[in-house]
């Protein structure tokens, strides 16, 4: 489908160039607010690898009057009838875009800070408890990575991927963005060896009693977490093995944050 | 006449990690871990050793003794997972079991038994999410025949009734996967048609005909829209979050997958999806 927009702009982010169109200079800065982490406007117009366009309900949509519409390359991915309803899949999809095409890195669901100049690695799902456990890490000296993505070079360092804390409140499900300085935290800014990797998940009434894994297992325990493993699998396996190579692989149930972080930082 | 046990080489990528071998089928986006005597058995079937071959230059590298039953133990777990060309499948391996196996070696030689260990690698939106967006074991899941099945009952190779979220049109969906684990916090939606759910904060539920990728149940507010299962027209239609609480007990919870292009399914009559893609 060919669509028309008055509004456009393009994005850099991690290597891969996305491009923004909507009918309104508001409703773009809307589109660029919901891209992904450390992603920089660009001039000129150079061949997107992806396209976004949120067409209003004027331009023709027989099926759906009415609806704004979310196009990614021509073809929808939602519709809705406000278009603050779309940027969330715009901002989700733009992500997985960008983390499943990124040259030059490996991006892994994960938490990271570094102890001692070297990256502590806490792979795991969404409400696995990630972000706490790094909060509560930060707190205690560590260097704030991420709480989201490990972004993993070749060489098997980690980049800081040092977004805003996305934190809830005990009792919400909504997250709000906590800078890391509020919690009295700094955020790394260089590449790092990875010391240690944990393969956690919070359990009630569980505690911190780490086993080692073998490096092979724990590569094998990373790739659900690697967004781009269908897409390059060589790649990804190359990476992840230079990094489980060089670190040492734990596994753990856990409990409270703030006796992991203790037991953690007391052997890390 | 059977071939002789040959390992799998095309279409699959290969990484090596210490005494470990990685592979990753890429046909089944499928996973492997080769243990180092599994990993050890299956690079020495090229096709032009027997069993005891194998079991012969296993003991050279590893310089100590590796049985013809451990190497026909490895080959039945590697044919098992399909690491093995299919001809080489066809040969008889005789294996006995892991436990008799273990039984057999004792803990001091446990490291010379054989272990491929695999996981399913997700899509790139999935890995994305991690969803574990999930249900209460006691939630009713409708089965493709309309009647209902607690969600902890539900298991692969069932049919669901899965949901088009763009017609609301109903259709047999099969059930891939599921699995359990204790979610930290759950939501319990109510609807202006009746239906209360709970869920996970990230399980998916379809907000309206055009919410093709769902929404987190977290992203919800009372008012917003949300595809319920009306019974009398057998179909999904659109109706209303009212209220939505929150319950930061943890509890055990269910999830699992369909097999069908829109990855929706009916639970506790609202529609469900599973998927982000």
């Amino acid at each position: 489908m060919r669509l028309t927009a008055a509004c456009t702009r393009q994005v850099h982010a991690y290597g891969v160039t996305l491009e923004l169109r909507a009918g309104t200079e508001l409703l773009l800065r809307r589109m660029l607010s919901r891209m992904p982490y450390g992603a920089e406007l660009v001039a000129g117009s150079e061949p997107a690898s992806r396209t976004y366009t949120i067409a209003s309900p004027g331009q023709s949509a027989p099926a759906a009057p009415g609806q704004y519409r979310l196009y990614a390359n021509g073809r929808k991915l939602a519709a809705a009838p406000r278009p603050s309803l779309l940027l969330e899949k715009l901002g989700s999809d733009a992500m997985i875009h960008v983390a499943n095409h990124a040259p030059g890195f490996v991006f892994v669901h994960a938490g990271v800070v570094a102890w001692k100049g070297r990256a502590l690695l806490f792979p795991g799902s969404s409400f696995a408890g990630k972000t706490t456990l790094v909060a509560s890490l930060v707190r205690a000296g560590a260097v704030y990575y991420s709480d989201e993505y490990a972004l993993l070079d070749e060489h098997g360092l980690v980049h800081p991927y040092a977004r805003q804390l996305q934190m809830r409140h005990p009792g919400r499900t909504r997250q709000r963005s906590v800078c890391v300085s509020r919690i009295e935290g700094v955020a790394g800014t260089t590449p790092i060896p990875v010391a240690h990797i944990y393969f956690s998940r919070y359990t009630s009434k569980s505690e911190w009693n780490p086993e080692p894994i073998p490096p092979g297992l724990a590569t094998l325990k990373m790739l659900p977490h690697a967004i781009s493993i269908r897409r390059t699998p060589s790649r990804v396996l190359k990476t992840l093995a230079a990094v489980t190579s060089a670190a040492c692989c734990w596994q753990s149930p856990r409990g409270d944050a703030d006796a992991t972080r203790t037991a953690i930082l007391a052997t890390a | 006449m059977p071939s002789l046990p040959c390992q799998i080489s095309q279409l699959v990528t290969v990484q090596h990690v210490g005494d470990e071998t990685l592979i990753y089928d890429g046909t089944r986006h499928k996973a492997f871990c080769l243990n180092k005597i599994s990993s050890l058995v299956w690079t020495l079937a090229d096709g032009r050793r027997t069993p005891a071959q194998i079991a012969d230059a296993a003991t050279s590298e590893l310089k100590q003794p590796v049985s013809e039953e451990i190497v026909r133990f490895a080959l039945s777990e590697l044919k098992r997972d399909r690491l093995l060309l299919d001809e080489s499948a066809m040969i008889d391996l005789h294996a006995i079991s892991r436990r008799q196996m273990v039984i057999k070696l004792g803990k001091s030689a446990a490291m010379l038994l054989p272990l491929v260990t695999a996981i399913f690698a997700p899509k790139a939106a999935k890995a994305y999410a991690t969803y574990d967006g999930c249900l209460l074991p006691d939630t009713p899941i409708q089965l493709a025949d309309g009647s209902l099945l607690p969600a902890s009952l539900i298991g692969p190779g069932q049919w669901l009734r899965g949901v088009d979220p763009a017609s609301g049109q109903v259709h047999p969906a099969r059930v891939a996967s599921c699995r359990q684990f204790d979610a930290p916090q759950l939501l319990t939606f109510t609807t202006s048609s009746g239906e209360v759910v709970k869920s996970s904060p990230s399980h998916l539920f379809i907000g309206g005909p055009g919410d093709l990728l769902g929404t987190r149940a977290s992203d919800f507010e009372a008012g917003d829209g949300i595809m319920v299962f009306d019974r009398r027209h057998h179909r999904a239609i659109p109706s209303t979050v009212t209220s939505i609480h929150t319950s930061s007990v943890p509890q055990r919870v269910v999830i699992f997958e369909v097999d069908t292009i829109e990855h929706c399914f009916l639970s506790g009559g609202v529609v469900s999806h599973n998927k982000e893609e």
